[in-house]
């Protein structure tokens, strides 16, 4: 991410800690459709994907005074926020096969992004690129694990018993998949 | 334990999916090394990318409107004081229409008919507030008009609805505001508002409709209004 871009969103953020509803409703237009994306991969649900984006914006505002910009990138902080939104959702109820079947209706029902700021559909669009090049660069395996893990929420021990491989193999391949990806993105040491 | 030892705990722990134990362990590791809690932040802010390669999907419109109306709960409040008070308003006003019409009584009679006609049509509406089904939402002002707000109330027994709005911004040209119920895919026109920025309406008509309506919209529209909806969306909310 461009550093301009950088400090612009954590103006915004610095936005919210003051009260600003605009900057709500700009922050809002920029990351509603990743955060809703997410939660709808992981939950499948769109009440509950809805609920989500609720709960994450409004932990937003509330928590924006204490948004360390040291620690990270404001989507970061927004992404992190929505997973665990939703794995506290996806362990709080029996993970069931719905998933697969909800991705097809996800295909036939959201088709077409509408976020009203090209700007932002522009941004959102290269970083989606972006990350898919990097998991195209991954072995199919470390892009599964990684998918099982980051999605569906499963440890380590969870991904070995269900995909038969050794505990050793999987935690490997964690850390290679993450690193690659790291990587990838200039996420690295001196790289932001 | 060594750094490169806890090098797969460390990732883990970036996705969140280290167990008890195991974070305990890597716990106290980080605690005297922050080389390895740099590792960690640079991990998870990695593994957190990994939300934009979830397939893209659009949310709702009106989610705006709702996260909007939850940080500013002050500026949307669905209360029955709220129906209260515009309901004393709409009596109000019906008052001084009636005070006008009984003015004109003496002023020519036939006038007087018409105006009693008036009022008394008036007033069934003002009824409306009272039907027991009375349904109430806010509408959140949209990016062209950020300092919009509307309340909205409606009877689907007795098939009316009145709005009150205000803060839009004054229009110039033959344009008009108009609003619009959604149900699903339809959207219905519910009548145009006129160019102010203000005022209240009230209709004792609700176009029939396939299902129930989910949200309602106000649009800017050409003089007279369109069959579906044109313009810019200058308010919006859930119903």
């Amino acid at each position: 991410m461009a550093l301009e871009e950088q400090i612009d969103e954590q103006a915004l953020v610095a936005r919210l800690a003051r009260g600003d509803a605009r900057a709500m409703a700009r922050l809002y237009d920029r990351y509603a459709g990743v955060v809703y994306s997410l939660a709808w991969r992981m939950l499948g649900v769109r009440e509950e994907a809805e609920e989500v984006v609720l709960e994450v914006f409004s932990q937003a505002w509330n928590s924006a005074a204490r948004y360390d910009k040291a620690r990270g990138r404001v989507d970061s902080w927004l992404l992190v926020m929505a997973r665990s939104r939703s794995l506290d959702r996806l362990r709080g109820r029996q993970r069931s096969e719905r998933i697969a079947s909800a991705l097809e209706e996800q295909a036939q029902l959201h088709g077409t992004p509408t976020e009203a700021d090209p700007e932002a559909i522009t941004l959102i669009a290269e970083r989606r690129q972006a990350v898919r090049e990097a998991l195209d660069a991954l072995s199919p395996q470390q892009r599964s694990t990684l998918e099982l893990v980051y999605y569906e929420g499963l440890s380590h021990t969870e991904v070995s018993a269900r995909t038969g491989e050794p505990l050793g193999t999987i935690k490997t391949r964690v850390r290679s998949g993450l690193g690659k990806l790291r990587d990838a993105l200039g996420l690295g040491e001196g790289m932001r | 334990m060594t750094c490169d030892d806890i090098q797969d705990l460390v990732a883990l722990a970036a996705l969140d999916a280290l167990p008890g134990d195991e974070r305990r362990d890597l716990d106290a590791h980080l605690n005297g090394c922050p080389a390895c809690r740099d590792r960690l932040a640079e991990l998870r802010e990695a593994a957190s990318m990994l939300a934009y390669g979830a397939p893209p999907a659009t949310p709702d419109p009106a989610l705006k409107a709702r996260v909007l109306r939850r940080v500013r709960p002050a500026a949307a409040p669905r209360s029955l004081v709220a129906a209260c008070m515009l309901l004393a308003l709409g009596l109000l006003a019906s008052l001084v229409l009636l005070a006008q019409s009984q003015r004109q009584l003496h002023e020519a009679e036939a006038k007087n008919a018409t105006l009693t006609a008036v009022n008394a049509a008036q007033l069934g509406r003002l009824a409306v507030l009272q039907t027991p089904d009375l349904e109430v939402a806010s509408l959140a002002g949209q990016s062209g008009a950020p300092g919009a707000q509307a309340r909205l109330f409606w009877s689907p027994e007795r098939h009316a609805w009145l709005i009150s709005f205000f803060g839009l911004p004054p229009l110039q040209g033959r344009k008009t505001y108009q609003l619009w119920a959604i149900t699903g895919k339809q959207k219905l026109s519910l009548g145009t508002l006129g160019k102010d920025p203000d005022g209240i309406l009230m209709r004792a008509e609700l176009p029939t409709s396939t299902g129930a309506p989910k949200a309602a919209a106000v649009s800017v529209e050409p003089a007279g209004g369109m069959p579906q909806p044109t313009g810019p969306i200058v308010l919006l909310g859930n119903l």
